[in-house]
């Protein structure tokens, strides 16, 4: 119902996994690098919660930021209907404080 | 186009539905008054011998007011950020497949296949019945409840993008709003007339 080109947003980024493919629970970093002197970093990282959302919902949040938070002028530029858009947030709202909840 | 005719309110503004709505209403009021049809209901339908201009707006507008009052206590109740912009757009854009109605009357044609089947409804002339006026009045009836599915399916997806409804109790809600509707539009109608 909702989809946005994230190619348009991120360019040909490769799409970073949240969940485990296996066991489909979230995924956590356990290793960082420094491309320019190869220092590597371990441990435990929990991925920010904007990371954890779908891709769809990350366009959608960078849009809305694009957007200068105007709903209205997000529904004009992506073609939808005002409470279309405004129900595409209040659902990532609803998943965001699940996910704090978590 | 499944988007146009089905879910117009996941795309346009509501500038863009009102201007629709409002053209539309006024169309379909003139249309029934053409055909001598009445919509003398929110889900109503029904040939009369004469109407005039006035009425079958005025029938047209009280629809469309009972449809605003019971979708948007129930959507307001669903999701306080509702609008009513959204409600009134909705609860006119849905009515487009009903105002298509009317055409089917074209030269009274089932005006007249109805009387026919009125008169012989009787068991004794009943085999007089025409089978062409039979069919007329069949392929109406069928039609017609396609239009109503149609009419209600684009009331729901307009009632769900204005309240982000979601789940059972939205569409109990729905359709109790529905009902309460088409009863204050019969005695509303009724009363005025």
């Amino acid at each position: 119902m909702f989809t946005f080109v994230p190619d348009e947003i991120f360019g040909t980024m490769k799409k970073l996994p949240v969940n485990c493919p296996s066991c489909e629970k979230s995924l956590f970093v356990s290793q960082l690098s420094c491309s320019s002197c190869e220092t590597i970093i371990s441990g435990n990282y929990s991925l920010p919660i904007l990371l954890q959302l779908s891709s769809e919902d990350q366009d959608f949040i960078f849009e809305f930021i694009l957007s200068s938070g105007s709903l209205k002028k997000m529904a004009v530029k992506i073609g939808k209907s005002y409470p279309t858009v405004r129900n595409k947030l209040d659902d990532i709202i609803e998943r965001i404080n699940h996910l704090q909840k978590v | 186009m499944k988007t146009l005719l089905f879910k117009p309110f996941e795309k346009y503004s509501e500038k863009t539905l009102l201007l629709v709505g409002v053209i539309f209403t006024l169309i379909g009021s003139f249309v029934a008054y053409t055909f001598n049809i009445r919509f003398d209901g929110v889900f109503d339908v029904h040939i009369v011998s004469n109407t005039f201009f006035y009425q079958a707006l005025l029938d047209n507008l009280v629809n469309i007011f009972c449809l605003i009052i019971f979708l948007y206590i129930s959507t307001k109740y669903i999701n306080r950020k509702t609008r009513l912009i959204d409600i009134l757009t909705t609860s006119m854009v849905a009515r487009v497949p009903f105002y298509l109605l009317p055409f089917l009357n074209i030269n009274g044609v089932i005006s007249r296949a109805s009387e026919d089947i009125i008169q012989f409804a009787n068991p004794e002339l009943i085999s007089q019945i025409t089978f062409s006026n039979l069919l007329i009045i069949t392929v109406f009836g069928i039609i017609t409840i396609l239009f109503l599915v149609w009419y209600v399916s684009l009331l729901f997806n307009g009632f769900k993008v204005a309240s982000n409804a979601k789940g059972k109790v939205s569409i109990i809600l729905f359709i109790i709003s529905l009902l309460f509707a088409e009863t204050l539009s019969k005695f509303l109608i009724f009363q005025l007339n």
